[in-house]
């Protein structure tokens, strides 16, 4: 069995109704997992009925369609389901009234109460399709979603999902069959039942491949470094033994040898190791095992840059050199040593703050009083009381 | 923590290595930072018992070394009253993060069978120890006879 609105069948879906930003009616069928978990949620104001309506990739003869209507406090608690075979009018095939967070709507013939469809919420209400419209949803071309009612009257006719189950109707030729299931086959199913839960799979035992693992505290490594003894260790692991040999007084050097580090000798990172670190962690994103590591892509600054810099300085043996290396670094803030003295040019004494005039010449406090009377420079040029700027040396 | 998963691997490699000279190795299961052992020890006059040791791990190791107790009292020049030992591949300024406990264990273990009177923890004993050795075998064996463990049977 097929879901038809699963986005490798390119559904087309629309809604007259207006969307709140990111909850768009597209999200129902998007690639995107992450839009598709958000669902479809209306602009505010709008009011039930809303209609969606889903255009199918060929005929199909509909098992049971289930729609999971909550989306955060929002509810629909009324769904009408239409459907339109051919160039027929839309026909109601189901119609529920329900508090339940979601809602399975299922072919009577093929289920029950006590026999309900697969890989559906238990805790969602069942209900059963009109067996007057056989005609429609044995040979469906679009489906139409009609909400026309919300459990309180705040909330907002909205929808997380929505699920089309069924095979291709006995019309469509054999060469439509062939490109559906090509199209199903091409890659795995991804269907997020709400009744597995995500961390479920997470209990899972990872094994993790022994040379993703630090070599001195054999925990799973985000940025391996490899040492002059040929050992690779974490960097947090060599940022915490640098501490421990700093506070005994000593300089960086090998956990395993001893030898201090130099500008030959230094722990560099092993970027292919990294490369294959980072892939087994993108695949193994969702176990709970990894979430505490840190992060070490997606930065401005990569970490390479920041730890060979480090490692750079601290084997600096010649301290002139180090020092001259700091003060050509950007970060350095240098004082001038020469203290220029600066002269009011009034009454040409020295003062530490002045006053200054768009032509550069600068005043004392007294000075610049009598100025203003004037608004004139002692150099004949005019300015005005706007002008003047308090400056310090 | 970072020292949970490095010592679950050494606490499973020693089992697993079967070390004659250290047995019985005991851990709770809520705190792997301590370990209680039997040290059996092969040199006379230490051969006719066993110690009760007790090792704890700060929760820096391995950036910190492990710390080791004896809860049997031992008549030996290097290891205190209190149950002490002077152990230089566990001090502060040699420790390498790299050392495993087990090779930790060896250096106490051959400590134990060849005592260092050169650097004691008890002068007296070391004294005994240089002049009158046979005096000192004599008192540990005693010594080892009414405080020791029993030794394990094979």
């Amino acid at each position: 069995m097929i879901n038809f609105l699963d986005p490798r069948f390119c559904p087309k879906v629309n809604s007259t109704a207006l969307a709140t930003d990111h909850y768009e009616v597209q999200n129902l069928i998007s690639l995107d997992p992450s839009a598709r978990s958000r669902g479809f949620l209306p602009y505010p104001i709008v009011k039930p009925p809303v209609v969606l309506d889903f255009e199918l990739i060929c005929p199909v003869n509909i098992h049971y369609i289930s729609i999971n209507a909550t989306v955060g406090s929002h509810r629909s608690s009324g769904i009408e389901i239409l459907g339109k075979s051919g160039s027929s009018e839309y026909v109601t095939i189901c119609r529920a009234i329900f508090d339940e967070p979601g809602v399975v709507f299922c072919n009577s013939r093929k289920y029950s109460m006590s026999n309900q469809p697969p890989n559906v919420n238990k805790r969602y209400h069942v209900a059963f399709f009109k067996s007057k419209s056989f005609r429609t949803f044995l040979n469906a071309d679009a489906i139409r979603v009609l909400i026309f009612r919300t459990n309180t009257r705040n909330t907002l006719p909205c929808l997380n999902t929505v699920q089309i189950w069924g095979l291709p109707a006995r019309v469509c030729s054999l060469k439509t069959r062939e490109t559906i299931k090509k199209l199903f086959d091409r890659t795995a199913p991804f269907y997020p039942t709400d009744e597995v839960p995500y961390s479920t799979n997470s209990s899972d035992e990872v094994i993790i491949p022994e040379d993703f693992k630090d070599n001195l505290t054999y925990e799973m490594m985000t940025i391996p470094m490899t040492l002059p003894s040929g050992k690779t260790v974490d960097l947090t692991t060599l940022e915490k033994h640098t501490e421990s040999e700093i506070s005994l007084g000593r300089k960086p050097c090998d956990p395993f040898t001893g030898l201090k580090f130099d500008k030959y000798k230094k722990p560099v990172l092993n970027p292919g190791l990294k490369t294959r670190i980072d892939m087994f962690l993108l695949q193994n994103s969702h176990k709970r095992e990894f979430f505490k590591l840190y992060r070490t892509v997606g930065g401005n600054t990569t970490v390479s840059d920041s730890s060979k810099r480090k490692y750079d300085e601290i084997s600096g043996d010649d301290d002139d050199k180090a020092i001259s290396k700091a003060k050509r670094s950007c970060n350095f803030v240098s004082f001038r040593d020469e203290v220029t003295v600066k002269l009011c040019i009034n009454c040409k004494h020295e003062n530490k703050s002045f006053y200054k005039l768009p032509c550069r010449h600068l005043y004392c406090r007294r000075c610049i009083l009598e100025a203003c009377r004037n608004l004139k420079c002692e150099c004949g040029k005019r300015f005005s009381t706007s002008d003047v700027k308090k400056c310090h040396f | 923590m970072a020292a949970t998963r490095r010592l679950q691997k050494e606490l499973g490699d020693i089992r697993n290595s079967g070390l004659k000279s250290f047995r019985d190795i005991q851990v709770d299961e809520s705190n792997i930072l301590t370990w209680q052992g039997l040290i059996v020890p092969d040199n006379p006059p230490y051969n006719k018992g066993a110690f009760k040791i007790e090792i704890n791990f700060p929760a820096e190791y391995p950036f910190k070394p492990p710390k080791i107790n004896f809860k049997t009292k031992i008549y030996h020049p290097n290891i205190d009253e209190k149950g002490q030992v002077c152990l230089p591949i566990i001090s502060a300024e040699n420790w390498k993060p790299a050392t495993k406990t087990d090779q930790v264990i060896q250096a106490l273990v051959a400590l134990v069978n060849e005592p260092e009177p050169e650097h004691p923890l008890r002068g007296d004993l070391a004294e005994e120890y240089l002049k009158d050795k046979k005096k000192f075998t004599k008192n540990a064996e005693e010594y080892t006879k009414k405080h020791s463990e029993k030794r394990p049977a094979d």
